[in-house]
């Protein structure tokens, strides 16, 4: 054993409470963070699978209308002309070619699906009772490959969708509100437009407004009640990457000029407080890192006042400056790794602990127990704030004791 | 031979009160085998020369010549390696390590230097049977009385067989029995190993058993 390891490991055993007290706190703060961040994160990756299983990665709707071009060229042409009127711009619904783009898009890589969706609204009549529902005209097969519809079916079959000849998928909630059960028949009035369906399946989003809102119908059922033969589509598209959808839906809308929206600007608002969640987290368990540093700050601060002597002797045997920092950055390493090392395990079983327990969420998602994310980084990440603690509560006792000069201790000087 | 020499050796310290001479001019050549008293009243610059002497102080003017390397311009890296290899300390107390087993506080300069820590053991082993404490070995430091702690010190500063040793009062805290112990150990110890022994001591009698006393007087050599 090297000495200056020796004389480390010998310091801390003497002051064995002191060191346990570090090495508690590092792990209490290792655990809390590694729990704290499984939970945040752990939600909002449930949170995103929920979206994306519903609205995809990211959904082209209307013409893309660059206002800020448009006024600019209306200035421009005033001052040149004078009271130049710009000609009338037609608003264009929805996506006006939806066959023609989806065969532009497809061959586009990391694009793993596009389902065209017609969407309008709908009074849903059922013994009385009537909702107003939004109508999401899908081609099942296409849209399958974009969300996940098939694992939210909580009640049915949606192999019914295609062989049924009016099949209508509604939203558990919807369901819920307006008792409906699957192989009722449902009214659906739009304008003059009445048509009858019949309940195939009750799907669960876990977002409370599209499962009270949303039911699916063949695209054609709609288009026939809207009285939309063609265009007015929405394109959802699905992504093998979905964290590169910024970049894609920027490429469309460069490309195309159809207003494309990713889901983290669709949910921008969401992800954020998500985000705010876990910093604020973070920082509030950060607290317990930077307390269990001060504890070891303290106790390293009193050992090198305590040993003056020692360490003036052992410079005098030869021991460099280099040595002194050393006996106490090992005792550092050692709090900090045998904390970090509890921390770690107390922190994996508290995450195991903590998604067995039950909770009932609906709203955003739909949950019935704790949602955690075991992910490395957060392991990781906890392990070097508590190794930066201890590394910055014990460089200064260090660097303290290697600053000693013999000969002014042993003559009876301080420090 | 001559182990270490001392050039015109100045050193001025400074106080509160003012600049204050504690070391003038002293000149002096310390042959090996051979046992130096440094002797003078208190504050007249014994400890001082012995911390110059022994390199953990910075000399205003002189130099020293330590086995035949002048240490005037050497870096601290260097002179902490020859304070290893060839310096020996031993304080008016003890100062071990009181976590450290006797034999772990006698083997630090040597794992220092670099010897295996079995080596290094067995070394201590021999020191340890010379001063009479072999069966405390394994004992921590503290558990021992004030005359062994002090003989674990005087085997801790010989481990590496240095040509210098140098010893600050070394028994200025012990009785007379424990006293004799301690400076039979460190003459016979320097004696046998070719080695150069330089002793502050204000003990008259002790002075009168080395080889050289030197008297120092407000700094400056008198005798």
């Amino acid at each position: 054993m090297k000495p200056t390891l020796l004389i480390a490991w010998r310091f801390l055993r003497a002051q064995t409470r002191a060191a346990a007290m570090g090495i508690i706190g590092i792990a209490l703060g290792v655990s809390f963070f590694i729990l704290t961040q499984a939970q945040t994160r752990g939600f909002e990756e449930f949170f995103i699978k929920t979206i994306l299983g519903t609205n995809g990665a990211i959904r082209i709707s209307d013409k893309y209308q660059n206002s800020r071009d448009y006024v600019e060229e209306v200035a421009s042409n005033n001052e040149r002309h004078g009271s130049w009127r710009p000609t009338e711009r037609t608003y264009i619904e929805g996506v006006d070619y939806p066959n023609a783009l989806m065969k532009q898009l497809r061959p586009v890589s990391g694009i793993s699906g596009i389902s065209e969706i017609v969407e309008g609204g709908a009074d849903l009549t059922l013994g009385g009772k009537t909702y107003h529902v939004r109508m999401n005209g899908i081609r099942l097969y296409d849209h399958l490959r974009v969300s996940s519809l098939a694992g939210q079916i909580v009640s049915g079959d949606l192999s019914s969708f295609e062989t049924n000849s009016l099949p209508i998928l509604v939203g558990e909630r919807l369901a819920h509100r307006m008792d409906l059960k699957v192989g009722q028949k449902v009214m659906l009035h739009v304008g003059d437009q009445n048509t009858q369906a019949q309940i195939v399946a009750i799907f669960q989003t876990g977002s409370g407004d599209i499962d009270l809102e949303r039911v699916y119908l063949p695209i054609n059922q709609v288009r026939t009640l809207l009285k939309k033969p063609f265009g007015n589509s929405i394109l959802q598209i699905g992504m093998d990457n979905p964290a590169d959808a910024p970049a894609l839906a920027k490429s469309i809308e460069d490309s195309f000029h159809y207003h494309a929206v990713c889901w983290q600007e669709r949910e921008k608002v969401w992800l954020d407080v998500f985000a705010a969640l876990r910093v604020s987290s973070a920082i509030t368990v950060c607290s317990i890192l930077v307390i269990a540093a001060m504890g070891i700050f303290n106790t390293l601060t009193m050992m090198v006042l305590e040993k003056t002597r020692q360490i003036a002797i052992l410079m005098a045997m030869g021991y460099s400056t280099a040595d002194i920092r050393s006996i106490f950055l090992w005792q550092g390493v050692f709090l900090g790794s045998v904390g970090c090392v509890l921390g770690v395990a107390l922190g994996a079983l508290g995450t195991f602990m903590v998604e067995k327990l039950p909770i009932k969420i609906r709203g955003i998602f739909s949950t019935d127990h704790f949602v955690v994310s075991w992910n490395t980084s957060h392991y990781v990440l906890a392990v070097v704030l508590a190794l930066i603690a201890v590394f910055v509560a014990t460089i200064a006792p260090a660097l303290r004791a290697a600053k000693l000069q013999p000969a002014d201790v042993l003559r009876g000087g301080s420090l | 031979m001559i182990n270490l020499q001392a050039i015109k050796l100045s050193k001025t310290l400074l106080l509160p009160s003012g600049e204050v001479p504690a070391l003038v001019e002293f000149s002096a050549s310390f042959e090996a085998r051979k046992c130096y008293a440094v002797t003078g009243p208190s504050g007249c610059g014994k400890s001082t020369l012995l911390y110059l002497l022994g390199l953990l102080d910075t000399p205003t003017s002189g130099e020293i010549i330590l086995h035949g390397i002048a240490t005037g311009k050497i870096s601290a890296e260097t002179k902490t390696k020859l304070r290893n290899q060839n310096l020996g300390f031993v304080f008016q107390f003890h100062f071990l390590l009181p976590e450290l087993t006797v034999t772990e506080n006698i083997i630090l300069p040597a794992l220092k230097l670099g010897l295996p820590e079995e080596a290094a053991t067995l070394r201590a082993q021999t020191l340890l049977k010379e001063i009479g404490l072999a069966q405390k070995a394994d004992r921590l430091a503290w558990q021992l009385s004030g005359g062994e702690q002090q003989r674990v010190a005087v085997a801790r500063c010989l481990i590496n067989n240095p040509p210098v040793v140098l010893a600050d009062e070394p028994t200025g805290n012990l009785d007379t029995h424990n006293s004799g112990l301690i400076f039979d150990l460190l003459s016979h110890a320097c004696i046998d190993r070719g080695s150069t022994l330089i002793i502050v001591t204000h003990n008259s009698g002790l002075a009168a058993r080395c080889d050289v006393a030197l008297r120092l007087k407000d700094g400056k050599l008198v005798e």
